[in-house]
C-alpha cells in the first residue's frame, strides 16, 4: 500500500512540476569585451552606439564592431566610463536588437546597424 | 485508499482551476475625479475616446483626470441618464460602465462603501494593460510613444506608409498629419504602424505625430515628415556595391540624384559624390570616422560597412552591407 502511495505522490509531484508556471530565464545575452574606439549618440532613440576595436565575442576570432548602450535598460557597473575611447568594456549583449536611431537630416531618423544591445556592462 | 485518491483529485482540480483563472480583469476600485491619476484614468479615457466623448489632444498624455476628461465624463453621464452629470466618476458611473462594457465577471456593490469595487472583464481591445497594449522596444524608454521614421517619404494620397518607432498601441493609435484630424491605426508588434495617407491631403509636406495611451510622440528634436505629391519619386535603392583597390566604393542602384549624402557605419561622406542616376562613387577614406577608426584597426580588420544613400526623395529603407578591410 505504502509503495503505491509513494508512486502516486511521486507522479503527482511530477505533474505539479509540469503545471507550475516556469519563471522565464532572465535574458542575460552573450558575452562581449573590448576597447572603445569611438562612440556615436543615437539622437532619436537617446541611446549610445559604441564601437569596439578589438572586440571579443567569446569565440576564437577577434573582431570589431558596435554595440548599443541604453540608459533605459543596460545595467552599468563601475567604473562608469561608458563609451570613453580607450577604456575596456566587458559585459553581455542581446544580438540583433535594433536600438540605435539617429537623426540623419532634420526630417529623418535612420536605424544605425550594430551587433546588438548591451544588457550589462562594466568598464575600467 | 479511496480518501487518498479523493484528496489527489481535489488537489488536481485546484491546480487546474488556478491555471485557467482569467488574468485580464480590470478593476475600478476608486472614485475618479479631477486630479486623479493612474491606470484607472487611462482605462476610463480610452473608454471615453472609443465612445467619442473624449478627444485627447496630441500633446497630452493619458492618465491624468483633467478638465477635458471631467467634461467628457459629464457628457457621457448626461447621455446615459446619470445624475448629477457633473463629471465625477463615482459608484453609479462605475456600475453603468459595467453594463456598457458587458461580460461582467463579478460585481460587489456596497451602497455604504466609498470604494465600491466593481470588477469587470473588459474587452481586450478596449482596456488592456498599457504595458501589454503598447510594448516598448528593447533599449527604448519605457512608457513613451516614439516615432522615428515614415517610409516611403514621397507618397500619393491613399498610399500606405510604414511608421517605425516604439510604444505603439495594439489597439488605439491616432496618427496626425500636421495636427489634422487623426487617423486610427493599430500595431501588431509595438514598433511598426501601417497606415494609409488620408485621401483628403493636398500636395505638400506633412509632419507626422502619433498619440496613444502613452501620450504623444511630439518631440522638438525629431521631425518625421512625408511629402504628399501626385508624382512621387522612389527613395534611393542600392542593388550592388563593390570596392576597388584604391578604396573607392561604387554603388549601383536607382533613385540617385545630384544631391546625395552617404551615411555609413564609418560616418558620412563630406566630399562631393559623382552620380549618374544609377551609379554612385565615393572613397572610404572620405568617411568622417575613417581616420579615428583606422588608428585602432591599422588595416587588420574585416568590417561590414553599412551604407545608406539619402537625398531629397528619401533614403533606402535598409542599409546595404559591404565587407571591407580597414
Amino acid at each position: 500500500m505504502r509503495k503505491k502511495q509513494f508512486i502516486a505522490i511521486t507522479l503527482l509531484l511530477a505533474l505539479l512540476g509540469l503545471l507550475l508556471p516556469v519563471l522565464p530565464a532572465q535574458a542575460q545575452g552573450l558575452p562581449f569585451g573590448g576597447i572603445v574606439s569611438s562612440r556615436f549618440p543615437c539622437t532619436c532613440s537617446a541611446t549610445l552606439r559604441i564601437r569596439f576595436n578589438p572586440l571579443y565575442l567569446g569565440g576564437p576570432t577577434v573582431t570589431s564592431g558596435a554595440l548599443v548602450y541604453s540608459p533605459f535598460s543596460t545595467l552599468l557597473y563601475a567604473n562608469l566610463n561608458i563609451g570613453v575611447p580607450g577604456k575596456w568594456h566587458i559585459g553581455s549583449y542581446l544580438p540583433g536588437v535594433r536600438a540605435c536611431w539617429a537623426i540623419i537630416t532634420w526630417w529623418l531618423c535612420l536605424p544605425l546597424p550594430t551587433l546588438g544591445l548591451m544588457t550589462k556592462v562594466g568598464t575600467n | 485508499m479511496r480518501r487518498f485518491f479523493l484528496s489527489i483529485t481535489i488537489l488536481l482540480m485546484i491546480v487546474f482551476s488556478i491555471s485557467i483563472t482569467p488574468v485580464n480583469a480590470q478593476t475600478f476600485n476608486v472614485n475618479l475625479t479631477r486630479g486623479s491619476r493612474g491606470t484607472d484614468v487611462v482605462f476610463l479615457q480610452q473608454f471615453l475616446v472609443t465612445k467619442d466623448f473624449l478627444q485627447m489632444p496630441p500633446n497630452v498624455a493619458y492618465g491624468y483626470f483633467g478638465s477635458l476628461t471631467r467634461m467628457a465624463v459629464a457628457s457621457w453621464q448626461e447621455a446615459n441618464g446619470i445624475t448629477p452629470a457633473v463629471g465625477f466618476f463615482g459608484p453609479i458611473s462605475r456600475a453603468v460602465i459595467v453594463s456598457q462594457i458587458g461580460s461582467v465577471v463579478t460585481s460587489s456593490i456596497t451602497s455604504t462603501s466609498s470604494t465600491f469595487p466593481v470588477s469587470v472583464s473588459v474587452p481586450a481591445e478596449l482596456f488592456s494593460n498599457a504595458e501589454t497594449d503598447a510594448p516598448t522596444a528593447p533599449g527604448m524608454k519605457a512608457g513613451r510613444v516614439m516615432l522615428f521614421r515614415a517610409f516611403p517619404f514621397e507618397v500619393r494620397p491613399g498610399d500606405p506608409i510604414t511608421l517605425d518607432g516604439s510604444g505603439f498601441s495594439r489597439t488605439l493609435n491616432k496618427v496626425y498629419f500636421n495636427g489634422d484630424s487623426p487617423d486610427i491605426a493599430t500595431s501588431t508588434d509595438g514598433v511598426t504602424l501601417e497606415v494609409s495617407v488620408p485621401a483628403r491631403l493636398a500636395e505638400g509636406e506633412y509632419k507626422l505625430t502619433v498619440s496613444n495611451v502613452w501620450g504623444s510622440s511630439e518631440n522638438p528634436s525629431i521631425t518625421v515628415l512625408i511629402k504628399v505629391t501626385n508624382s512621387p519619386h522612389a527613395a534611393p535603392t542600392i542593388e550592388s556595391a563593390s570596392i576597388a583597390a584604391d578604396d573607392t566604393i561604387t554603388l549601383v542602384g536607382s533613385g540617385f540624384t545630384s544631391a546625395n549624402n552617404i551615411i555609413t557605419t564609418l560616418g558620412n561622406s563630406s566630399h562631393p559624390i559623382s552620380a549618374s542616376g544609377d551609379t554612385l562613387i565615393f572613397r572610404v577614406a572620405d568617411l568622417s570616422m575613417y581616420n579615428e577608426t583606422r588608428a585602432f584597426t591599422l588595416g587588420k580588420y574585416q568590417e561590414v560597412l553599412w551604407i545608406y544613400v539619402q537625398n531629397e526623395h528619401g533614403a533606402n529603407k535598409e542599409p546595404y552591407q559591404l565587407e571591407i578591410t580597414i
